[in-house]
C-alpha cells in the first residue's frame, strides 16, 4: 500500500514552498533544489504510509537528492550570479543597496559553503523549524550531540559571516 | 553523558538544547541541573545570550538567499524530459496518474514547477470532461478557454472556497446547485486560469492579483454552508447558491 493521494496533495501544499526554500539554501542552486523537491514527492508516492513523519521524510530525501547531486555537479553559488531572476523577495530600493545586498548574499552563501554537509543541513533544519531529534535523524547522529553541532555551527557561521563583512 | 554539577557550566549543546527548548527526557536530569544554574551563572547567561543573537543573525542571514521563482521558460525546460517516451510511458501506469489526478488542476499561469510536473501528463488526457456542464449564466459566460476543472466530492455539511490574491476588477464565484452527487469548479477565462488545489472540505484557487478569471462552482445539496476567503478574508459565509464579487472586501 502507498501513501494515499489526497494524503500526498496535503502534503504538496504545505510542504512544497518550504521544501524547495530550504533545498534552495542548501543547494545554492534552484535547479538542484526543484529537482530534489521533486524527486521527494515522487519517492513519497512510492513509498508506504509513514504516520506523521512526513515532513522530516521529505526534506531528508531533499536533502540526501541535493548531497548527492553537489558531489556531481559544480554548480553552487550560481545564485549569486543570476541577477534578473524574479525572486520572492522585494527589489531592492537601489543600485548601490543592490550591490550591497549581492555582496552580503555572497559572503552568507560562501560562509555556508565552508560548513560540512552534515553542519549545514543541520542549521537549516534548525532554521526551518525542525526538532532536534529529527535532525539528528537527518545527519545520523545522536539528539544529545545535535546542540553541540548546532552551536559549534553557529559559532563559525558568525565569525566567518562577521569577518567577512569587516574586511569589505 | 558529561557528569555536571551546579557549580560547573553546561556545555554549549545544553544552552542551545535550552533556547530550542529541546529538553528530552533521556537527559531530564542534565538538564534539570542546568536550568538551575544558568540563572544563577553570569558566564552561562552570556554565553547564551551570545548563541541567541548567533541564532538570530543566521536567521537575518539565511532570509537573504534568494529563492527564485522559477520563471514559464524555465519551466518548460524542465518539463521537457517527460516529453520523451520513457517517461511519457511512465506515466501511463494507472496508479501514477491517479496520484497526479488528485494532487492539483492547474491552468496555464501554474507558478510550481512540481504541481505542473505532476499535472501534465493527467492535464493532457483526463482535464475536458472532468466536470458536468456548467450552466449558461450571466455575466459568468464568458468563453471558456483554457479552462481549468475539477471534481470531487464534498467531505461535509460545509464548503470553503479561498482564493490566495484580490484578483482584478470585476471577476465573479458564482455558486450553484446541482443534483449531481460531486462538487465541480470550473475556472472561466478567455486567456489563462489560475491552478485549482482540492483539500478536503477545500478548494483553494492559487490565483494571482492579476489573475482574469472567473469561478463557477456546482454544490451538492449536501452542502449548506458555502464560505469564500479571499487574501484571508471571509466575503461570503452562508448558503449556496451566491454569487461574490472577488475584488471586494468585507
Amino acid at each position: 500500500m502507498t501513501v494515499k493521494p489526497d494524503r500526498i496533495s496535503q502534503l504538496f501544499t504545505i510542504h512544497h514552498d518550504a521544501l524547495f526554500r530550504y533545498l534552495v539554501r542548501l543547494s545554492g542552486d534552484a535547479d538542484i533544489a526543484a529537482d530534489a523537491a521533486q524527486e521527494a514527492f515522487v519517492k513519497l508516492l512510492q513509498r508506504e504510509p509513514m504516520g506523521s513523519g512526513e515532513r522530516a521524510w521529505l526534506f531528508t530525501v531533499g536533502t540526501n537528492h541535493v548531497l548527492e547531486a553537489k558531489r556531481t555537479s559544480a554548480r553552487r553559488l550560481r545564485l549569486l550570479t543570476g541577477r534578473g531572476e524574479r525572486t520572492m523577495g522585494d527589489a531592492p530600493p537601489d543600485a548601490h543597496a543592490s550591490v550591497e545586498a549581492d555582496e552580503r548574499r555572497r559572503v552568507v552563501m560562501a560562509a555556508l559553503d565552508g560548513l560540512s554537509d552534515k553542519e549545514r543541513v543541520a542549521i537549516l533544519m534548525r532554521e526551518e523549524g525542525f526538532s532536534h531529534r529529527e535532525i539528528a535523524g537527518a545527519v545520523g547522529t545522536t539528539t544529545g550531540s545535535v546542540g553541540t553541532l548546532l552551536a559549534r555551527t553557529l559559532d563559525r557561521l558568525t565569525r566567518e559571516t562577521t569577518l567577512d563583512r569587516d574586511a569589505l | 553523558m558529561s557528569i555536571m554539577t551546579t557549580d560547573s557550566h553546561p556545555d554549549d549543546g545544553v544552552l542551545l538544547a535550552l533556547i530550542d527548548a529541546e529538553v528530552d527526557d533521556e537527559r531530564r536530569a542534565e538538564f534539570d541541573v542546568a536550568i538551575a544554574h544558568v540563572p544563577e551563572c553570569d558566564v552561562c547567561r552570556m554565553r547564551m545570550s551570545a548563541l541567541e543573537a548567533e541564532s538570530d543573525h543566521l536567521r537575518e542571514a539565511v532570509a537573504m538567499i534568494p529563492v527564485p521563482m522559477i520563471a514559464d521558460a524555465e519551466l518548460r525546460r524542465r518539463l521537457s524530459p517527460f516529453k520523451e517516451p520513457a517517461a511519457v510511458s511512465r506515466w501511463r501506469r494507472p496508479w501514477w496518474r491517479a496520484a497526479a489526478a488528485i494532487i492539483v488542476l492547474a491552468g496555464a499561469a501554474a507558478a510550481s514547477p512540481v504541481r505542473h510536473w505532476l499535472l501534465r501528463p493527467f492535464e493532457q488526457t483526463h482535464l475536458a470532461p472532468a466536470i458536468a456542464p456548467a450552466p449558461a449564466a450571466q455575466p459568468m459566460s464568458a468563453a471558456v478557454d483554457r479552462s481549468a476543472s475539477v471534481s470531487f466530492a464534498p467531505s461535509g455539511a460545509e464548503f470553503t472556497v479561498q482564493f490566495d490574491s484580490v484578483p482584478a476588477g470585476g471577476r465573479l464565484l458564482r455558486a450553484e446547485r446541482t443534483s449531481a452527487a460531486t462538487i465541480s469548479a470550473r475556472a472561466l477565462s478567455g486567456a489563462s486560469a489560475d491552478p485549482l488545489v482540492v483539500l478536503p472540505g477545500v478548494l483553494r484557487v492559487r490565483n494571482a492579483s492579476e489573475s482574469r478569471a472567473n469561478y463557477m462552482i456546482l454544490l451538492p445539496r449536501a452542502v449548506l454552508r458555502l464560505r469564500v476567503i479571499i487574501a484571508g478574508d471571509t466575503v461570503y459565509d452562508g448558503a449556496p447558491p451566491a454569487t461574490v464579487r472577488l475584488d471586494r472586501r468585507r
